[in-house]
């Protein structure tokens, strides 16, 4: 089973099977003031408050409004982790960085040989500057350089103008946004895209709470439905069982698909006649 | 307090209603409940799903109390449902409206009442 | 008396039942009486439901019907079942039924297994039941056939009309209020009566049902006799008051609001033969442009459950003996010429009065019974016409708010046709207008009724 990072963001890794994937990049993208920097710092803080490093690389607030917004919220260990060297906050501005790959050795240096959370708040001027010809295979690599590092959350603002690209190459997309019209379902999150595995598809509301940060509202029911459905192991073992019966290269590759089913069958309902289907096209016949 | 998914599973065991969806008024499901016998009814979801934000847009601008588009077999009510939802209803064409009413009423306090 | 209500709709009967089950589980009264209304949804299906509930009941007393909708303290609901588990050491409780051949020998004979000296009946019947397919098109037949005759031999069309209205009674099809309640105002003229009267918005075959000691009965009649001290029974209705003779109450109808024609009618027991020497519904076709369906189509409506019956357009009568004054529905029902109603024509003036939107500006007039509770601590039964639902749509959801604000929290009502009412003279409170017989009230619509038990 793959390695989940848990995101710290109360009722989020339910929908996403535990958390985001190990060296990944997640883009979290969504208006101003939609709590992108809280989603950041609270990602960060999971992984530091459990013996973690991070990096934190701001692009608008300086290390000491950092500090101040996280004891606002109640995150006041935020000055402790940064005494220990645990986190390193870096200020920068996205008109500084003109070479990508420049950047991402000067992140390198700070980390060292250590896996690490990093986030990156916002992305948006550092798309800015990237030249538009060579765009994609820029930003491509620039994540690459990212998943060495760890696994990384990196902010984007939506507005008018604002590149896209990002989202096509992150690992995993969340959409926030705030409505303002004063209800429930006026800040929500959508997990948009999520690659290797299973999501929520719903529109679930959220709260920021004092000491706590991003509070996803998630019923049982939403649960139920990304939950891999454990009742149904025996029609999987028995699979198993008559792949193992199949010669040759095929079998393992077979018996793969079927692990992977097995972990991703969420369906409330018999993976009987799936597996049927699945022999008949496999084999060219069901067994 | 019920959630948007209980009204509206509530809602769609009624036996005028082969969809209940609730909107946000940017266009976004919140929630979204079949019937089981509702299959017929892929062509309206075909058709909302394009032109739903023209509606809700228009349903908000106008300040409208209720929208219905009536299709060849189907009937779709839009029912402004909170400040930032709007329930949709997929029925039959020829229930009885008024009488389904009462159980969207009963279902938009629900969803008022969730929604504060 | 005290209750509690349970409620479902689960489109699964079994899910249904076991939905109710497990509310009902934790219910704190000890079943008295049980009464279990089911919307049309569960057509087919409401003897598995009550066999459902018997099996958890017992053999408790239990009554009820098919309803159009619930009002409950929470809610108004059209669609699902409601259970209402009912508590009082104080109350003797009796639930009896009877199927009979035709409705009177039926209500004669429950009458007599009756024994009441001090409370309420409640009866509840279908006054119009459409049969099965077969039947219904074998009535289809025999009134296109009646009315051929009747057209054909005008100088017998009475005798042809009443050869219909023989028929229609001996197939229950109609099994009309003022055939009915006299058997019990006879028997038990101190005891008010309320008939439910067990009828859809939109009918469909097979239709209504009605529900007693955990049996579908179908086209029968089941009596509620609930024996207690205090019980307060309040009819009232939508109209004003009735005149000192039937002229005066011509005079009243002549100046109210939607009237629109007087004409001449020409009937003979429950049947309309001619209105001013045209055949009915082609008066009703210049009332509502609708013409009358063909066989095919009426049928069509008929099985699909999508005939509707509840319309704007009234045809009122005057009774000569009661100075009373009531109205059916004036509507293209029949594929046939001859137009069979809810009343039975005798003591009827010819002088009729064809209407429109009885009900236009009286929204609060339907549950007017309310305003005369006298102790909201008492169990409430409400009976309520269901076209003030039809008639005013989601405004009529404002019924639950004002229902609960006067009666509390102990209340269960149910929608369906105008209920009709027996009241001897101590329950009176004015000269309600559709005095059908001497002391006994029906109408098309606005009626409603509430029993503090």
């Amino acid at each position: 089973m793959e390695r989940k990072v848990p995101t710290g963001i109360y009722g989020l890794d339910e929908l996403i099977g535990g958390g985001f994937r190990n060296n990944s990049v997640n883009m979290i993208f969504g208006g101003t003031g939609v709590g992108k920097t809280t989603f950041s710092m609270q990602f960060i803080n999971y992984g530091l408050n459990r013996g973690e490093k991070g990096i934190y690389i701001s692009m608008e607030m300086t290390e000491e409004q950092i500090i101040r917004e996280s004891k606002q919220i109640g995150w006041g260990e935020i000055e402790k982790h940064i005494e220990k060297g645990r986190l390193r906050i870096i200020h920068t501005h996205g008109e500084d960085i003109v070479i990508l790959s420049r950047f991402l050795q000067d992140i390198e240096e700070e980390i060292g040989e250590e896996e690490v959370r990093l986030a990156i708040d916002p992305l948006t001027p550092i798309i800015y500057n990237v030249q538009q010809k060579r765009h994609r295979k820029t930003i491509s690599e620039f994540f690459n350089g990212l998943r060495r590092f760890g696994t990384s959350v990196v902010t984007l603002e939506e507005m008018e103008g604002v590149e896209m690209m990002p989202l096509y190459l992150a690992d995993s997309v969340i959409k926030l946004q705030s409505l303002g019209y004063g209800e429930r379902y006026d800040r929500t999150l959508r997990i948009v895209k999520y690659r290797g595995g299973k999501h929520g598809e719903g529109l679930y509301p959220f709260s920021i709470e004092r000491g706590l940060g991003i509070v996803v509202d998630v019923t049982e029911e939403q649960i139920n439905r990304v939950t891999p459905k454990m009742k149904y192991r025996e029609y999987f073992e028995d699979a198993k069982r008559k792949i193992r019966q199949v010669e040759g290269e095929l079998r393992e590759a077979l018996l793969n698909k079927i692990e992977a089913l097995e972990t991703s069958w969420t369906r409330d309902e018999s993976p009987e006649r799936v597996l049927q289907m699945f022999f008949r096209t496999e084999l060219g016949r069901e067994i | 307090m019920r959630t948007p998914d209980e009204i509206l599973g509530e809602l769609a065991e009624s036996e005028w209603v082969e969809a209940a969806i609730l909107y946000r008024l940017d266009g976004e499901i919140i929630s979204l409940k079949i019937s089981r016998e509702g299959y017929s009814i892929l062509g309206v979801l075909h058709w909302m799903e394009r032109q739903v934000k023209h509606v809700l847009r228009v349903i908000e601008m106008e300040g409208l109390e209720n929208v219905i588009y009536t299709f060849e077999k189907n009937k779709v009510i839009f029912y402004p449902a909170s400040k930032s939802t709007v329930l949709a209803v997929i029925t039959e064409v020829g229930v009885h409206q008024q009488l389904l009413m009462m159980e969207i009423i009963k279902a938009i306090e629900s969803i008022r009442s969730y929604m504060r | 008396m005290k209750c509690q209500i349970a409620f479902t709709n689960k489109r699964e009967e079994s899910k249904a039942v076991e939905d109710l089950i497990t509310q009902i589980e934790n219910f704190n009264v000890e079943p008295h009486l049980v009464m279990v209304y089911c919307t049309l949804k569960y057509h087919g299906k409401y003897q598995k439901i009550l066999d459902g509930l018997h099996a958890h009941f017992g053999d408790v007393a239990m009554i009820g019907s098919t309803a159009d909708a619930f009002v409950s303290p929470h809610e108004i609901r059209s669609d699902g079942i409601a259970v209402v588990v009912c508590e009082d050491e104080n109350a003797k409780i009796e639930t009896l039924y009877e199927k009979e051949r035709t409705a009177r020998e039926g209500a004669k004979k429950l009458a007599e297994k009756i024994k009441c000296e001090n409370g309420v009946i409640i009866l509840h019947f279908p006054p119009v039941r459409v049969p099965g397919k077969i039947e219904a098109v074998q009535v289809i037949l025999r009134g296109i056939y009646y009315s051929l005759r009747a057209k054909m031999r005008r100088e017998r069309a009475k005798e042809f009309a009443h050869l219909l209205a023989e028929y229609l009674y001996d197939v229950r099809l109609f099994n009309l209020p003022q055939h009915i309640l006299p058997e019990f105002a006879e028997r038990f003229p101190e005891i008010p009566v309320a008939g439910v009267n067990v009828s859809h918005a939109q009918i469909k075959l097979d239709s209504p049902n009605i529900f007693c000691n955990w049996k579908d009965i179908g086209n029968g009649i089941s009596a509620l006799v609930i024996e207690k001290e205090g019980i307060e029974f309040h009819y009232d209705d939508i109209f004003p008051d009735k005149g000192n003779t039937p002229e005066e109450t011509m005079e009243r109808l002549r100046s109210m609001k939607g009237i629109l024609k007087e004409a001449e009618a020409e009937f003979v027991d429950n049947v309309i033969i001619s209105i001013d020497g045209r055949e009915p519904q082609e008066v009703i076709k210049e009332l509502t442009g609708v013409k009358k369906p063909d066989e095919e189509e009426f049928l069509g409506k008929l099985s699909s459950g999508k005939f509707e019956v509840q319309i704007p357009y009234t045809i009122n009568f005057v009774n000569k003996k009661t100075g009373g004054s009531f109205y059916t529905g004036a509507a293209p029902y029949y594929p046939f010429d001859l137009y069979p109603i809810i009343f039975d024509t005798k003591n009827l003036d010819n002088k009729i009065f064809l209407g429109y939107e009885p009900f236009y500006g009286r929204i609060t007039d339907f549950v007017r019974c309310i305003e005369s509770l006298k102790e909201p601590s008492k169990f409430d039964f409400i009976l309520l016409d269901v076209s003030s639902i039809l008639a005013f749509g989601e405004y009529a959801y404002n019924y639950r708010d004002f229902i609960r604000d006067k009666c509390k929290d102990n209340y269960f009502g149910i929608f369906t046709a105008a209920p009709c009412a027996y009241l001897p003279e101590r329950f009176k409170k004015r000269k309600y207008i559709p005095e059908i017989e001497k002391n006994t009230y029906f109408t098309g619509g606005g009626t409603n009724i509430v029993i503090e038990i």
